[in-house]
Formats: C-alpha cells, sequence, structure tokens
C-alpha cells in the first residue's frame, strides 16, 4: 500500500461538483505535483488532504492509517498557503517556534532546531523581524521553515511560487526541491505552471475540472499524452484537425482524427529533403520567430495553417522570416486523436 | 545621528508653541477676571482655581470624591471590556448565534445610554453599581463592536495554520487571534475611555452621594465655580493619564506593526 492513499473522493460547493471521485496514491519520499488550470479543484484537493474541508464521500490513509475524520492538528501533516499565512504578531523565530512550543519541547531543544532550519533557509539574521517587514521570498522561506521544524509526514504546496519573481522563483524551486531531498520529504505541490510541475517533479497528476485527466512522470506526459487536453497542457504542441492535416501533406494523411505535434518534433532546412526521405515533407513560409532562451520559435504558415516550431539557437540563426523553407515530419512523431475524445484512451501512433 | 537631530527639532517646536499659547491664555483669563473687565462669577480664574484646589486637596475631600469616581471609571473600563471581548469571540466561533443577535446589540447601543441613565439609577440605586452599570455598558458597545468586526475579518489561512501546527481553538485563540485582533481592541478601549468618564459624570449628575460629577452640581448650585473648575482640572488629568497608559501599553503591544501615513514618502536630497 502506497504512503497515501485518497480514495473515491468527493466534492461539491453548493452544487457544484469540484472533486469528481478522485482517487491517487503517493509513494514515500516522492515529490508529486497536481497540476491543472485555475478553478479545476486542485487547492480543494490540497485542503481535504490536510482536513481542513470535509469530503462528501471517499477516504484519505495516511501511512496505513484511516485519516479522513481526524482533526488537522493531529494529523502531522505541514502546508504552505497560497498566501503563507503567517502569525503577524510573532517575530520570525516565534513562528517557526510556534508549533515546538505546542508539543511542549524543552525551550533548549526548541531554540537549537529553530536555529538549525532558519540556518538552513538562510534566514538567520531575520529571526527578531516580524512578517510585515520581510520580503515575499522571505515570508516564503518562513512558511516553510515553520512547517519544515514539525518534520511533517507529507509537505503540501499551495501554489507557493506565485507572487514571487522569476529569478526569485528559480532558486526558491530548487530550496524546496533540495529541502524536500535533504529531510527525506514527501511532498505535494500544487501548481498552474507546466514548467515548474515539469522542473520539480516525480509525477504529475493533471487534472482538468474535478478529473484526474493523466498520471505519470513529466516525460510520460510530455512524450505520451493520453489525450487532446494533456497535449495542449503540457507543452506548445500544434493541434491541428484532420481536414487540415490532409490537406498540408497533400492527401497523404487519412486517418480522419485530430493531429498533435509537438513543435520540435517538425524538422526544418533551407534545402529540400532527398526525394523519398521518410516522413511527410512539405513546404512553408516563416511568419514569425520568437527566441525562447536556448530555441527559437518559428511560426511556419503552410497551406493556411500555421505551425510552432522549435529549433536550437544556434541553427535558428540560418533562418529569416519571411523565407520559403522545407519542413520534414517523422510519421513516428504523430500522435492522434479521435475527434472529441477528451477522454479518449483510443491514442495511437500512425503509420501509413 | 543628523536625521535624529532634525527630527527631534521638529517635534520640539510645536511643543514650545502649544505651551507659549497656553500660558499666553491663562494669563489673559486671569487678567481680564482680576481687573474687573467682567464679572468672573461665572467663570472664576486661574488664581482663585489655585487656591480652591490647594483647599480641595488639604480638606482630603478631593481624595474622596476622585477615588469614587475613579473606581466608577476603571470599573466600567474593566468589567466592560471584559464582557466585550467575551461576548465578541464566543460570537466568533458560534457566528449563527452571533447573526442572531449582533443585530439586537447594535440596535440597543443606538439608544443614547445616557436617556436611560435614570432608569439606572432607579435599578441600582445611588451608590456605585449604577455608574458602574451605565459607564460599563458604554464601554461594553465600544469594545464589542470593534473586536467582533476585527475577528469577523481574520484571515481563516492564519487559524488553519495554526490548526495544523497543532492548536487546539482555544490555544489559537489566545496566542493567535487575539494578539492580531489588539489593535482594534485597543481602539475600541480609547473610545471606551471617554464614555466610561461621561457615564461615570452623568450617572453621578443624575443621582449619587459622592464623585467629581456629584461635587460639580453640588458647587454649582452655590456659584462655587473655582470648585467646579478644579474638578474639571481633575478629570482632565484622569482623561489624559487614562490615554497616555493606552500609548504605552499600545506601542508595548503593537510591535509586530507597520504603521502606515497617508501621502507618498517625501524624497529627501
Ligand atoms: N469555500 C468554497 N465555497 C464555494 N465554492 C468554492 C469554495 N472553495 C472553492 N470553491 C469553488 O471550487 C472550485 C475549485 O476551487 P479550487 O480553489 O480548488 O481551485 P484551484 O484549482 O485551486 O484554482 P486556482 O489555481 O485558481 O487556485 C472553484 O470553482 C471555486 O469557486
Ligand atoms: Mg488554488
Amino acid at each position: 500500500m502506497s504512503f497515501l492513499e485518497v480514495l473515491n473522493v468527493c466534492k461539491s460547493f453548493d452544487d457544484q461538483a469540484v472533486l469528481k471521485n478522485i482517487s491517487l496514491s503517493i509513494e514515500k519520499n516522492e515529490f508529486t505535483t497536481l497540476l491543472g488550470p485555475s478553478g479545476c479543484g486542485k487547492t480543494t484537493l490540497l485542503r481535504s488532504i490536510a482536513g481542513l474541508s470535509s469530503l462528501d464521500s471517499g477516504r484519505v490513509l495516511l501511512d496505513g492509517e484511516d485519516i479522513t475524520y481526524k482533526n488537522p492538528r493531529d494529523r502531522n501533516i505541514g502546508m504552505i498557503f497560497q498566501s503563507y499565512c503567517l502569525f503577524p504578531t510573532m517575530t520570525v523565530f516565534d513562528n517557526v517556534a510556534y508549533g515546538l512550543r505546542l508539543q511542549k519541547i524543552p525551550p533548549e531543544q526548541t531554540r537549537e532546531e529553530v536555529q538549525g532550519v532558519l540556518e538552513s533557509m538562510n534566514l538567520l539574521d531575520k529571526a527578531k523581524s516580524f512578517p510585515a517587514h520581510l520580503s515575499g521570498g522571505e515570508r516564503q522561506r518562513v512558511a516553510l521553515a515553520r512547517s519544515l521544524v514539525m518534520k511533517p509526514k507529507i509537505l503540501l504546496l499551495d501554489e507557493p511560487f506565485n507572487a514571487i519573481d522569476a529569478k526569485m522563483r528559480k532558486s526558491l524551486q530548487l530550496t524546496v526541491k533540495d529541502i524536500h531531498k535533504e529531510y527525506g520529504m514527501t511532498s505535494i505541490l500544487v501548481t498552474h505552471d507546466q514548467e515548474e510541475a515539469m522542473r520539480m517533479s516525480d509525477t504529475i497528476h493533471l487534472f482538468n475540472d474535478g478529473v484526474i485527466e493523466q498520471s505519470g512522470t513529466p516525460t510520460d506526459l510530455y512524450l505520451d499524452p493520453k489525450s487532446k487536453y494533456v497535449a495542449s497542457f503540457m507543452g506548445n504542441y500544434n493541434v491541428i484537425d484532420a481536414n487540415s492535416f490532409s490537406r498540408v501533406t497533400h492527401g497523404r494523411y487519412q486517418e480522419g482524427k485530430t493531429v498533435v505535434l509537438r513543435p520540435e518534433a517538425i524538422e526544418l532546412e533551407k534545402l529540400p529533403f532527398e526525394e523519398g526521405s521518410p516522413g511527410h515533407t512539405f513546404v512553408g513560409a516563416i511568419t514569425s520567430a520568437v527566441p525562447q532562451g536556448s530555441i527559437v520559435r518559428f511560426g511556419v504558415d503552410t497551406e493556411g495553417v500555421v505551425l510552432n516550431v522549435d529549433v536550437l539557437v544556434d541553427k535558428a540563426t540560418a533562418f529569416r522570416v519571411g523565407e520559403q523553407v522545407h519542413l520534414r515530419i517523422l510519421t513516428d512523431k504523430i500522435l492522434s486523436f479521435c475527434f472529441g475524445t477528451r477522454f479518449s484512451i483510443l491514442k495511437r501512433r500512425v503509420h501509413d | 545621528m543628523n536625521r535624529n537631530d532634525k527630527q527631534s527639532k521638529r517635534t520640539h517646536l510645536p511643543l514650545i508653541i502649544r505651551t507659549v499659547l497656553l500660558l499666553a491664555g491663562i494669563l489673559l483669563w486671569e487678567y481680564f477676571a482680576t481687573n474687573g473687565r467682567y464679572n468672573p462669577i461665572f467663570t472664576s480664574h486661574p488664581s482663585g482655581i489655585i487656591k480652591d484646589s490647594i483647599v480641595f486637596v488639604t480638606s482630603g475631600q478631593l481624595y474622596k470624591h476622585a477615588s469614587i469616581t475613579v473606581l466608577e471609571v476603571f470599573g466600567a473600563l474593566f468589567l466592560g471590556s471584559l464582557a466585550g471581548i467575551a461576548l465578541a469571540t464566543f460570537f466568533g466561533y458560534f457566528s449563527f448565534a452571533g447573526e442572531i443577535f449582533t443585530p439586537i446589540i447594535s440596535g440597543i447601543s443606538c439608544i443614547p445610554q445616557l436617556a436611560l441613565a435614570p432608569i439606572y439609577v432607579l435599578w441600582f440605586g445611588l451608590g456605585l453599581q449604577s455608574k458602574i452599570f451605565l459607564a460599563g455598558l458604554m464601554v461594553f458597545f465600544n469594545v464589542f463592536s470593534a473586536t467582533y468586526g476585527a475577528i469577523k475579518s481574520m484571515d481563516k489561512g492564519i487559524l488553519e495554520s495554526a490548526n495544523l501546527l497543532g492548536a487546539s481553538e482555544f490555544v489559537t485563540l489566545r496566542t493567535v487571534v487575539l494578539p492580531s485582533c489588539m489593535p482594534w481592541i485597543l481602539s475600541g478601549l480609547r473610545g471606551g475611555v471617554s464614555a466610561a468618564l461621561i457615564g461615570a459624570i452623568i450617572g453621578e449628575y443624575i443621582g449619587s452621594r459622592g464623585g467629581l460629577g456629584w461635587m460639580i452640581t453640588y458647587s454649582t448650585s452655590y456659584f462655587n465655580i473655582s470648585r467646579v473648575m478644579s474638578c474639571i482640572l481633575v478629570l482632565l488629568v484622569l482623561g489624559l493619564a487614562l490615554n497616555k497608559a493606552l500609548d504605552l501599553l499600545e506601542r508595548r503591544v503593537l510591535v509586530w506593526r507597520t504603521v502606515t501615513t497617508l501621502g507618498t514618502e517625501r524624497l529627501k536630497k
């Protein structure tokens, strides 16, 4: 049995079903992410695990024990809220020491443990400050320290990096990941940022309107999406309907299913591909070029369909907007789905 | 260093101007009253007030009457704020009861309590109780509405954080809720201080056997305006002392707060 088991959990708010029969299991020391768009029920599930909101039906098991009806204070679960929720009247030190003091840990030991965790968070010089005088990133680290010092069985993080600038966010993501490893923790992160999920997780559960659409490793979800929804959420996939794709390939594509293509799976050349090379080859015109770090994303127009194509920077300098280019799509890179099947399990690779 | 110097200069100047203005006013009052420019029987005058004050103190009258009023004010402040905080907390936890009763309470608080003062004297007699009840009720309304509003607007996530860290509801109340409601409770208490003074004095006007309010009505009926003014001086000192005490309390209790000033920061060269 897994470390945390969520079994058939349902929850509605005034007739609006928010969690629709959710089940998932999480192993010890795993870093799990609940990924999904705004309002799909991620926070609600996290709060149910913490015991902060009651369930309509279903059960939650932690470490082999049914905790569905256990008071949050007896669960030993740590949670970082979207808005940090530090105690405004206490100093950083007192915030972090709060839980230990409630457990009647001797003051000497409390001080040592608090200082230890503050040090690893790089917060020692802020120990006497009040939350109102801290920056967003510092508050976030205090919130982390306050939970970590309790050595929780599970750490729940609800979009903790939202209010933080991009650079700080990356370093905090690394901090959280390091601490996760160092303390041998089990963590669940909620986010709607696909890149953040890819960077941090061992496992991703992708949510869609109260159900889990697909679960798996980041690579699984990226390379092998089980539905159009997953594909469009997990990257900047090109989603092309059957008719258009048939037109692009000059009628060679006959499957009649919507086609999904990763932008880096399309090859771009200035010279034509050799006659009889595998896959679909065709020509197009570059309409846009957007540099994105180590790659450049080109928009290429063929037969009225604009495809996103990613090219590594050093190769991309050869192409200019307005130029005529040659494209190739290898058939094993094409994913196709029956039209309208959001819950399709019928994903198949196409070979013509 | 430099900045501190500038700041202390700036804070001293208004104080000096204020003192000079007050002294000038008192001197003018004395001058006009003693030179027969008008009849001081209605207003008395500074030297007369000082003379009377000395008699007031040495005869033991001041102690006797002031202690009565002080007792009423403190009793009202203590009981009124205790009841206000307790009831606001109770309604915070049992919001259903809160929904039923708070409109009634705010309705009652709209009745001018002073209008009911004669009835309270009938109920509780001429002693301390009627004054403490009247003033305490006024303190209660102030503190209750301030505390209840603060509790209602508490961030739920903070309470949940405490819960997840192992705090029971009572511990959360003591360590998290009440401390973070302190700014509002204190401002309710500030309103309560003036309410308590008014309640005690008016209560004594209406029916009592002693106290500064009683002394004021008694002296007025004998045209002893100097004594009235002495009493008012004592009330002034009492009010100022209570407010000062609140200032000190506020500074101690609210170290965690950032104080907002309206207007943007001036850029200094
Ligand atoms: N206490 C509540 N009362 C009524 N409706 C609620 C309550 N909490 C959440 N909801 C509703 O449940 C749905 C899911 O909310 P939830 O907070 O779980 O979304 P989320 O996935 O965390 O979104 P976000 O990424 O924006 O935080 C929303 O439509 C929301 O309006
Ligand atoms: Mg949320």
